[in-house]
């Protein structure tokens, strides 16, 4: 991982805003990953690319300022002691950075978006229903489950599969 | 599940929430170089959060809520009506608006779903009488921007109707300047703030509606006056409070209403538990007896396919030449069918197609089976045989007209007056209509409508 030189306050990274739009997505994306909810996601983004406007790594590479923005961000939001919601554990930092690099590409996950739209109007009715229900409504298993009149294991089997079929749909788009 | 099994599930797990609850990254390029030009930049607090992130649009968290909740409760609540301008302010619309932006885990919306389809059912106590009652969101119409949800109430009496909204602006109750009896949206901008988003930045509110209209004074000659607005004010007594019916227990917002009815003062709880809406209601004005409402079960509806992905599923490449029929909200037709219509330019002609859900059917407006099916499947029978069913009707024939002036290719102007005739069983629309081709010619026509037990029998244009 590139570290951080103690460059001059506020060189410009090709641009500052130009680098902030580059990257804040994914930076963003990255952050919800770990666990953080959107509010702290917001106020992370923003202090990892102030650390980075005001102490650049050496390599301005732009796959190395993804990488620094990425462990910056880990970084900060460890220090939090906050995860509002289940996220990926973060002890393990190259399986973090493979399985980044695999789901979000090149693009900070937009294309992992697109296909998730393409790939959901694809499950069976009932199946986008119960996804509905989670992630649109914020229904948790107790209330899901009496909503779609299954008992609990039910509920788990129907998600289950809806989750590996999304992912085998979006692996076929995407790789 | 290995570790990485876990990591890529809560990869897909972040993404559908992105996707499905509308959460996506906001753009903060501003605020990041506002707070690198301020001296000392960005302040960090202990929790994350930063001044600068003030900046930026904040998202509210559930934190926020509690702590304004803590901070006082009282509000006023309230029943509210309001004068009426005479024209209803329905604006034209399409009948199913593009969605909203999803709620957000604090929104007011996430409290009160309101998908089209969407069914609750309720065991309603009244003093020593009880009754099952039977709660739809029957329609969805964009009015003046606003997405309006029709509710309709069947117990063991006519249908009524009830019009709400559920969006970033909080849930509202919309009053209609008509009968509660009435399936048709009568604007009259008034409407009753409920539940303000995000819950708990208020403590209190006011609010405004009319009072409910139960009989149709007007009915049989003479003006309807309309009432006077009612203003009343809302608390927000708790969040997470725990409201146990039946075999279940819901962790829900509990808010009160006070309102000064002609008939004594009301006093309404409602406890809106998240993903499901109202499981309890009760009321009771003046020395009257309480009623008490409680869920007993709520079935969401299933999501509604993209109606342009059904269309070229069942159409293919022709589906892709297909334009939508909107239906204004100013026309009954918008708050009396669920289906959409779709219109096929063809070499010969224009072919129409109507979607039902996730089904699409041909459909021929000469022909009297098809208006039977659309009947069928809209459940005319227990949800339009009330004391209104020339709205029924009357949606019937202006659809009928929009889809004959779309196949002569003109454009269904106005209506030229209608009569109604309304009897044991059976109501008949004459609804005399103008026709605009592109050359600004005008032609008469008319449509004539009879229905027997919410069945279309006849349907005729030009008395064909």
């Amino acid at each position: 991982m590139t570290d951080v030189a103690a460059l001059p306050r506020n060189p410009h990274l090709d641009g500052d805003e130009a680098v902030i739009r580059r990257h804040q997505r994914a930076v963003w994306r990255f952050l919800r990953w770990l666990g953080a909810d959107a509010a702290l996601a917001d106020d992370l983004v923003q202090e990892a690319f102030l650390l980075l406007l005001q102490r650049p790594p050496v390599d301005r590479s732009e796959p190395a300022v993804a990488a620094w923005l990425r462990t910056t961000a880990a970084n900060l939001f460890r220090s939090t002691g906050r995860r509002a919601r289940a996220g990926v554990p973060i002890q393990s930092g190259d399986l973090l950075e493979a399985v980044w690099h695999e789901n979000a590409g090149e693009d900070g996950g937009d294309g992992y978006q697109e296909a998730l739209a393409q790939c959901l109007q694809e499950l069976p009715a009932r199946t986008r229903q119960a996804l509905d229900l989670r992630y649109r409504h914020g229904l948790q298993e107790d209330a899901l489950a009496t909503a779609l009149g299954l008992r609990a294991g039910g509920l788990k089997t129907l998600l289950r599969r809806a989750r590996e079929l999304l992912a085998q749909c979006i692996r076929a788009k995407t790789r | 599940m290995n570790a990485r099994d876990e990591a890529e599930a809560a990869f897909l797990a972040a993404a559908l929430e992105e996707r499905l609850g509308a959460l996506p990254p906001p753009d903060l390029s501003r605020a990041i170089l506002r707070a690198s030009r301020r001296p000392g930049g960005l302040r960090s607090s202990g929790a994350g959060a930063s001044a600068e992130a003030a900046a930026v649009p904040p998202r509210r968290s559930a934190l926020l809520a509690a702590v304004v909740l803590l901070g006082g409760i009282a509000v006023v609540g309230g029943v509210a009506i309001a004068p009426r301008d005479g024209v209803g302010t329905a604006v034209a619309a399409p009948q199913e608006p593009k969605p909203e932006k999803a709620a957000g885990p604090m929104d007011a919306a996430a409290h009160f779903p309101l998908a089209l389809g969407n069914r609750w059912e309720y065991q309603e106590v009244i003093g020593d009488a009880t009754r099952s009652v039977e709660v739809t969101v029957t329609a969805r119409v964009a009015v003046d921007g606003v997405v309006i949800s029709q509710l309709t109430t069947i117990g063991d009496g006519d249908p009524t109707f009830a019009f709400w909204s559920a969006d970033a602006r909080g849930v509202r109750h919309h009053a209609s300047d008509s009968w509660t009896i009435d399936p048709m949206f009568n604007a009259c901008k008034v409407e009753g703030l409920v539940l303000p988003s995000p819950i708990g930045a208020e403590a209190e509110w006011t609010w405004q509606t009319l009072p409910p209209q139960h009989f149709p004074k007007g009915v049989g000659g003479g003006r309807r006056k309309t009432p006077d607005p009612i203003e009343g004010k809302a608390t927000l007594l708790g969040v997470g409070e725990q409201v146990r019916v039946g075999e279940q227990t819901f962790s829900c917002v509990h808010v009160r209403t006070d309102t000064e009815l002609p008939a004594g003062s009301c006093v309404e709880h409602l406890y809106f538990a998240r993903g499901v809406g109202i499981v309890r209601r009760t009321s009771k004005t003046g020395e009257g007896p309480e009623t008490c409402r409680e869920l007993v079960k709520f079935t969401p509806a299933m999501p509604r396919p993209d109606r342009d992905h059904v269309l070229a599923t069942a159409l293919g490449d022709a589906g892709k030449t297909c334009t939508w029929i909107e239906l204004p909200a100013a026309d009954d037709t918008a708050w009396v069918l669920r289906s959409e219509f779709a219109l096929e330019p063809r070499q010969d002609g224009v072919r129409f197609h109507r979607l039902f859900g996730d089904r699409i059917a041909a459909f021929d407006p000469a022909s009297l089976a098809d208006f039977q099916a659309l009947a069928h499947d809209e459940d005319f029978g227990p949800r339009m045989e009330g004391l209104f069913p020339q709205r029924m009707t009357v949606g019937l024939a202006r659809l009928c007209a929009r889809l004959r002036a779309a196949q002569l290719g003109q454009r269904f102007d106005r209506d030229n007056g209608m009569s109604v005739e309304i009897g044991l069983g059976g109501t008949k629309t004459t609804l005399p209509v103008s026709f605009v081709a592109e050359d600004g010619s005008r032609t008469a026509h008319e449509i004539v409508v009879r229905t027997r037990n919410a069945v279309p029998v006849a349907v005729l244009f030009d008395g064909r």
